[in-house]
């Protein structure tokens, strides 16, 4: 089941002033895109600081570090585990004005917690580079190391930097860059701004260099995308889906050709200028979002909230990185784990604020709409009130079309709230508005009342008079307890409140929908007219499962269990012989005696129980053989001799005893 | 949520469909029935349709022209509007080559090119005829001379009176001339080459047979029915009733039909006869050879049988697919032309036409329409006489009686229930419509039947029931759905039990799934299952998985308890088993049950009476949330009994009850739309059928609803038969905005998606419509040909890759020399210019502004 679980602090950052300011924080903080839904180590370059690594579990600590002069500030970190137990860090870093393109291998060993950089077994290489770099990945099947360059060159390095190829998009200005791969295959696509709020969209598939090819970087699809506003969008990448939040809006495109397909308002972000907003994907069509402090696990889909959690020690809360579960939509996607992890920078109130970097676990659900189901986080109070539509408009009907029906009635239901709750103290007063305002004939639900349809009417109605009356209650009530959409959260306790009321209370057992379980099996159980229990005890029938009854009766006193049990065995009042339909109380009995078990009952009950099922034994075995007597085959062979015309068929042998004579 | 698309129009059109016509079945009188005829070279087999002439080739069997009625403005006019019945064909009428003449009852002479297009206007001519007179049959000469046959109900039952007009045409002049009439006819028929007519007819309370020659205008013979009767008269009616007749074209043999079976072969000259005892119940058809040697007849048995006359040898073809109600030679003794009908459908009257080889008796052309078959009876088309009273036949004394009471019960009755169910397989697209113990399945883009294949074990499957076996009810297949990956069909069938014995209500209920290769035309049974749901319990709804469960390869059930079943293909077992069920409850029936299921595999929806629950599919429970914060309502109680229910989308379950069609919002848990359907569909159908008559297209989420109106002002008396018109309403998937809203001047029985953008409807008449984006009125070929778009990115990924990877290849042969100097630095200044340049612009050029595509360009240019 989707939920935000309470962050768990990595480290506290350096006091550093970037690093606590969330407009920079997230170019300052760069972790390498090796992390996945259950990694347990986490490297991340910290401008002016270090690139350090993490681990995460049993305690999160600090494995190694290397350290960087506080001058410099990360724009592109990655880290990839080699064949032979070793791991290349590349980054790169901007000193003055110029960049730096850093790579070192060093061999992992497990053991050595906080291994201080310059160690003699690691290798280090450093280039210059003409521009910033805004992307690296580290390809280990291709040893090769992809970097994007800001003025939008895309080169490949081997593991000691040598540049082995390079490809110029056309672009420059190139702010976003995202590998992922897919079958197998990896690709990567950037998103270069430049004039009129204009981006171009390019996707590459990044191929294997063997020197044979012209270049190992395949271009799959250019697209531009305009009114797109690249510095003012956060933007994350999952399954083949972009997501750009600008404002309040997310759009969503579909990639490979990065068409726009959905736009969804985001109504939690009230005020995006002054509200820290951030964004990271989780799984399939599921982000997360922070809003300052608060986390949210959002269905894009579904346009629903799945989870939110505020994180109270903190003022805001920026996310970094995010692994992302890349699960099929099937159902299937519930066998595999629906945990994943994201890391992001709490920044705490106060003058001089310090920042952490805090590790949260998501579980991000299923995906399915079952996950969504009446969460919406799109505006459910739409004002207008609820009115039957006619099936054809006014000017397309010809004269036989609705001609038939009644003419469809729409009803100002404030209106009509207001006048009856004007009138809520005169119960003739109240009921003759309600009657003339709601155009009813009869004091009972019928056909033509179907135009009253608005639920959050009723539901009003219902508390007016609920609240207004006591002793006695207006007809109106009468009406409302046959209606089929009498509200559901108007039921509880309705029956308690009706004991002193038998008419309104046997109304409401015969007709009010969505009476709850255990508030009918109270009554049942303390009930001693026999009339009224067994119209209880059918209603329980026909509503419930058997399982839903005996799961409830459980969770009942057992004395009310004993009672009924006696009640229902004893010599019995008039009422309830006379009703021939026993059978359902004894269904009911042996619900309720599965429930609680047999052994439940103290001995003499149990005799008397015993007694009596003894009783109705004799009385079924009875029946059956007077039934066997009966010729109950009443009907003629078939067609026989229809042809001939013979009076055969119509004369039917009458037996000598029907089943009505019989005492049963 | 906005939806970038292009905004679809619907249209509605009548494409297809049609049912075969029998013109001269409805009047008991003739013993001849079929209007089918061959052309003069005998390559054109013409059969008559409702809606249609087909013309298909006696050489390669396919259909090779259809005459649509809808095609043509005037036969619209008069087909569908006026109601015009058609009454027999000819193709020497009209003095024009090619040239096919349509003769209607109400005196109309069309005549049509059939060779060319229909697009030259038929020309009409029309005869005077008197108030409820009725064109039956038109008699050609080989000197062009025409006779027309014209029939009119006498005073009592079913009596004719007869007339024989001379016809002449000249010019747009219609001349006749009455040259013979007779009174009080029962029973007729005329000899292949139209010389002579033979009539059964009353006359002072006895039986009569006057034989007319019509060239020579002359009565050759009558003589009473008693003078050669050879039973006494203690026999039994029906070996007194004469149920066919027929005539050699000499006019020397006259062969009568007995309802107890017996044939007997007149000699005219000496009213000497013989009898020919084979049948075992009513003979419903006979027909001689144009030389007189054979005679043919049918009955019951769907068994034709040939009697060589000179020797009295007999010969057979049995397995026929319905009893035979007409068999007559064609083209010159080279064709025998059958008409068949499937009785075990008793709603409707379904014929099947068949072409034999007189040579070989096997190659053959059959021709049928969609068989569906509908809730109740929806025409008074009359049952064949059998020995005994069945729902299935008439008898001597029934037969007027259960015209009238049916006639009646359509009057009168408030609800007009003519629901049919069928099923679309989402690969073929093709159409499977239940068919008693039998699924057909149809093509509709052909226009024709592809398979007929029997599901469920019955009597009628191999052979004809006679007398009291016709009181055996066979099983019914109730429904058939297919998986979502169209490999697998599930049929459901109900079996009766026999008559008359304690056990006679405890109906038996199966499952079936069937499977079926590409290569094979028969689907074959993998699993049964006997009363999937329990003893003597229905399932009164079945489901197919979406494809996110199990591939697809499951189905759920509900019965009309509450219960519901999963059931999914076990590959290791290879067989359906039951994996999942909710216990019903025992003291609640409803027949309103109707499920969703949620695109994703995750809940489940459904609809027991006026409850709507919500179930997890997981746990096949209900649906209970997690958090647990907010109560989330797993149970919505809507104002009366569900009758329909449909997912549309990922947000939107489309609730139909008996009062409201109602949009509900499944995040939002409320109702955001609804429309007052009550007077359209309280009381009209039976419980869960309005289910037949909602669609939805499950890709863009629209649904259609049908709506069926009897028309009041159009029942001028009181014997007509009632008159209806529907609408087809296109929603959006919240309902929130109606799409289209069309008319069809006939009942429709029901609407599905064929799975691509169109919603396919069939109305009580037969035809088939099509509510969609791609109209084509002349629409022959499928259009199955292009793969739905790709929606899986990865696949889109792959696809692309592979593209881009045949085009580089291209590139590399010609580069490889320059490749070691420059991909080091990175230049691209030979980069080639080819048609691959351009491509990805016009991937997604729409709302490009002119700039940006310019500056496209120039990117792949500079």
């Amino acid at each position: 089941m989707p939920s935000i679980f309470q962050p768990f602090r990595l480290s506290v950052l350096p006091r550093i002033g970037a690093l606590s300011n969330y407009e920079v924080q997230s170019d300052y903080l760069r972790v390498s895109s090796d992390i996945s839904p259950n990694s347990n180590k986490i490297t991340i370059g910290i401008s002016e600081s270090a690139i350090s690594q993490y681990i995460l579990n049993p305690t999160p600590k600090l494995l190694s570090n290397i350290s960087i002069p506080s001058t410099n500030v990360v724009s592109a970190c990655d880290v990839a585990t080699l064949a032979d137990d070793k791991e290349i860090w590349c980054y790169c870093v901007k000193s003055g004005k110029s960049h730096f393109l850093n790579a070192s291998v060093k061999p992992v060993d497990a053991d050595t917690v906080l291994d201080t950089d310059g160690g003699d077994k690691t290798e280090d290489f450093k280039i210059k580079m003409d521009s910033k770099v805004v992307g690296i990945k580290i390809i280990p099947d291709y040893k090769a190391i992809v970097v994007v360059l800001e003025s939008g060159l895309i080169q490949y390095y081997d593991f000691q930097l040598q540049k082995l190829s390079s490809l110029d998009i056309s672009y420059q200005n190139v702010k976003v860059v995202n590998y992922f791969s897919e079958n197998g295959q990896n690709f990567m696509f950037v998103l270069s701004g430049f004039e009129n709020n204009k981006v171009c969209f390019k996707l590459f598939e990044l191929l294997y260099h063997d020197g044979k090819r012209h270049t190992p970087i395949k271009e799959l699809s250019t697209t531009i995308l305009e009114n797109f506003n690249l510095d003012q969008s956060k933007l994350c990448y999952q399954s083949g889906k972009l997501y750009q939040l600008e404002g309040s809006t997310i759009k969503t495109y579909a990639l490979p050709q990065c068409h726009l397909v959905q736009t969804t308002h985001l109504p939690m972000i009230l005020d995006p200028n002054s509200q820290k907003v951030s964004l990271a994907p989780v799984s399939t069509n599921r982000i997360l979002l922070t809003v300052n402090n608060q986390v949210y696990l959002l269905d894009l889909v579904h346009s629903s909230v799945l989870s939110e959690r505020t994180l109270t020690h903190a003022k805001t809360f920026q996310l970094l990185r995010s692994a992302p579960l890349n699960v099929s939509s099937s159902l299937k996607g519930s066998e595999f784990a629906t945990r994943t992890l994201a890391i992001g920078v709490t920044t705490k109130n106060g003058n001089n604020p310090t920042s952490a970097l805090e590790v949260i676990n998501v579980d991000v659900g299923t995906g399915t709409l079952k996950d969504s189901l009446g969460k919406s986080f799109q505006s459910i109070n739409d004002s207008k009130t609820h009115n039957l539509q006619p099936l054809f408009s006014d000017d397309e009907s010809d004269a036989g079309d609705n001609a038939d029906s009644d003419e469809v009635v729409a009803f100002a239901y404030e209106d009509i709230f207001k006048e009856l709750s004007k009138n809520n103290k005169s119960i003739s007063k109240f009921d003759s508005t309600f009657a003339k305002r709601l155009n009813i004939q009869e004091e009972h639900y019928t056909d033509r009342e179907r135009f009253i349809c608005d639920q959050e009417f009723l539901s009003k109605v219902v508390r007016l008079i609920l609240d207004s009356f006591d002793q006695e209650y207006p007809r109106a009530l009468t009406f409302l307890l046959t209606h089929p959409l009498f509200p559901t959260d108007c039921t509880r306790g309705l029956l308690e409140r009706f004991r002193n009321h038998p008419r309104l209370f046997k109304q409401a057992i015969v007709t009010c929908p969505n009476l709850p379980l255990d508030d009918l099996l109270s009554e049942l159980f303390s009930i001693n007219n026999g009339e009224l229990c067994l119209d209880i005890s059918l209603r329980i029938l026909q509503d419930f499962t058997t399982d839903m009854i005996k799961d409830e009766v459980k969770k009942l006193n057992k004395v009310d269990v004993h009672n009924f049990v006696n009640f229902l065995i004893s010599p019995k009042d008039e009422e309830l012989i006379q009703n021939k339909s026993t059978y359902e109380l004894f269904q009911l009995l042996s619900l309720v005696i599965d429930a609680i078990g047999l052994f439940a009952l103290d001995g003499a009950l149990l005799q008397r129980l015993s007694d009596y099922i003894d009783e109705q034994v004799y009385l079924a075995e009875r029946n059956a053989r007077l039934w066997n007597l009966l010729d109950t085959r009443n009907k003629n062979r078939g067609a026989t001799g229809s042809l001939a015309g013979s009076s055969r068929a119509k004369e039917q042998t009458l037996p000598k005893y029907t089943v009505e004579y019989l005492e049963l | 949520m906005t939806q970038a698309g292009v905004y679809q129009q619907y249209k509605l059109s009548v494409v297809s469909g049609g049912k075969i016509t029998l013109p001269r079945a409805s009047n008991p009188s003739h013993s001849s029935k079929g209007t089918a005829c061959l052309t003069a070279d005998l390559l054109n087999y013409i059969v008559p349709f409702n809606n249609q002439i087909k013309i298909y080739s006696t050489e390669t069997r396919q259909c090779v022209k259809t005459l649509k009625f809808s095609n043509s403005p005037q036969l619209s006019e008069i087909f569908e509007k006026e109601n015009a019945q058609l009454a027999d064909i000819s193709l020497k009428l009209s003095s024009e080559e090619n040239d096919l003449t349509l003769l209607t009852n109400d005196g109309r002479i069309i005549s049509l090119n059939y060779k060319g297009k229909l697009t030259s206007n038929p020309k009409i001519l029309r005869l005077n005829l008197e108030e409820g007179e009725s064109v039956s049959k038109i008699f050609e000469n080989s000197d062009n001379s025409f006779k027309i046959l014209t029939s009119q109900i006498g005073s009592h039952g079913s009596a004719f009176t007869y007339k024989i007009y001379d016809l002449q045409i000249k010019g747009d002049l219609v001349e006749t001339n009455l040259e013979y009439i007779l009174d009080d006819v029962i029973l007729s028929t005329w000899s292949n080459n139209s010389e002579f007519i033979a009539c059964l007819f009353q006359k002072s309370n006895q039986r009569h047979i006057q034989i007319y020659s019509i060239w020579d205008k002359q009565v050759v013979k009558e003589f009473s029915l008693k003078s050669i009767s050879t039973s006494h008269s203690a026999a039994s009616p029906s070996s007194r009733y004469v149920s066919s007749m027929a005539i050699d074209s000499s006019g020397t043999q006259l062969a009568l039909g007995f309802a107890s079976g017996v044939v007997n072969v007149l000699n005219v000259s000496d009213l000497q006869g013989r009898l020919l005892k084979w049948h075992i119940d009513s003979v419903l058809s006979l027909g001689f050879t144009d030389d007189g040697a054979y005679l043919l007849s049918g009955g019951w048995e769907k068994v034709l049988s040939f009697w060589q006359l000179s020797t009295n040898s007999q010969q057979f073809l049995p397995r026929l697919p319905g009893i035979v109600v007409d068999c007559q030679s064609l083209g010159g003794g080279k064709f025998y032309s059958l008409a068949l009908q499937m009785t075990q459908n008793l709603n409707s009257t379904d014929y099947q036409l068949i072409l034999l080889n007189a040579a070989d008796l096997t190659s053959k052309v059959s021709v049928n329409g969609p068989l569906p078959t509908f809730n109740s009876p929806v025409d008074i088309g009359s049952m064949p006489v059998s020995a005994v009273s069945t729902k299935a036949s008439t008898t001597v004394s029934t037969s007027s009686v259960s015209k009238k009471k049916q006639k009646n019960k359509l009057k009168k009755g408030t609800r007009q229930d003519f629901t049919t169910t069928a099923g679309v397989n989402p690969v073929t697209k093709q159409i499977f419509f239940p068919h008693a113990s039998a699924v057909q399945t149809y093509d509709f883009y052909k226009n024709e039947q592809v398979h007929y294949q029997y599901v469920a074990s019955g009597v009628n499957n191999t052979m004809g029931k006679v007398r009291f076996e016709l009181n055996i009810q066979d099983p019914v297949v109730l429904d058939v759905v297919f998986t979502k990956d169209g490999e697998w069909m599930i049929t459901y069938e109900v079996q009766f039990p026999p008559e008359n014995l304690l056990s006679s209500k405890d109906l038996g209920y199966d499952l079936k799934f069937w499977t079926k290769n590409d290569n094979e035309t028969d689907w074959s049974l993998i699993t049964k299952v006997i009363d999937p749901h329990g003893v003597n319990i229905p399932v009164t709804k079945i489901l197919p998985a979406p494809t996110t469960v199990n591939d697809a390869q499951g189905i759920l059930t509900a019965d009309n308890e509450g219960g519901l079943k999963y059931w999914e293909y076990d590959d290791y077992q290879k067989n359906w088993c039951l994996r999942k069920l909710t216990l019903p409850n025992f003291n609640h029936f409803s027949n309103s049950v109707s499920l969703a299921w949620s695109q994703d595999g995750s809940l489940i929806f459904h609809g027991f009476d006026d409850k709507l629950q919500i179930l997890d599919f997981e746990t096949f429970k209900n649906f209970e949330s997690s958090s647990g914060n907010s109560a989330i309502q797993n149970e919505f109680t809507l104002d009366s009994e569900i009758q329909a229910m449909r997912l549309v989308d990922d947000t939107n379950l489309v609730v139909a009850t008996r009062f409201t069609l109602s949009a509900i919002n499944l995040l939002k848990g409320t109702i955001v739309n609804s429309f007052d359907i009550y007077p359209f569909v309280n009381g009209v159908y039976k419980n869960g059928h309005l289910e037949r008559l909602i669609s939805c297209d499950e890709k863009t989420g629209r649904i259609a609803l049908v709506v069926n109106q009897r028309l009041k002002d159009a029942q001028h008396e009181d014997n007509d038969t009632p008159q209806y018109k529907a609408r087809v309403i296109v929603f959006e998937p919240s309902l929130s905005q109606r799409v289209g809203s069309f008319v069809h001047p006939n009942y429709i029985s029901w609407i599905g998606w064929n799975h691509d953008t169109d919603f396919i409807f069939l109305d009580i008449s037969s035809k088939l419509g099509i509510v969609g984006t791609t109209v084509n009125s002349e629409m022959l070929e499928g259009i199955n040909s292009e793969a739905s778009m790709e929606t899986n990115f990865s696949s889109q990924l792959q696809k692309l890759s592979q593209q881009q990877g045949a085009s580089a290849a291209v590139d590399d042969v010609d580069n490889e020399d320059d490749i070691a100097l420059d991909f080091i630095n990175g230049d691209n200044n030979n980069k080639v210019l080819n048609m691959n340049s351009f491509v990805g612009m016009f991937e997604n050029i729409q709302n490009v502004q002119m700039d940006t595509f310019f500056d496209c360009v120039m990117k792949v240019v500079t």
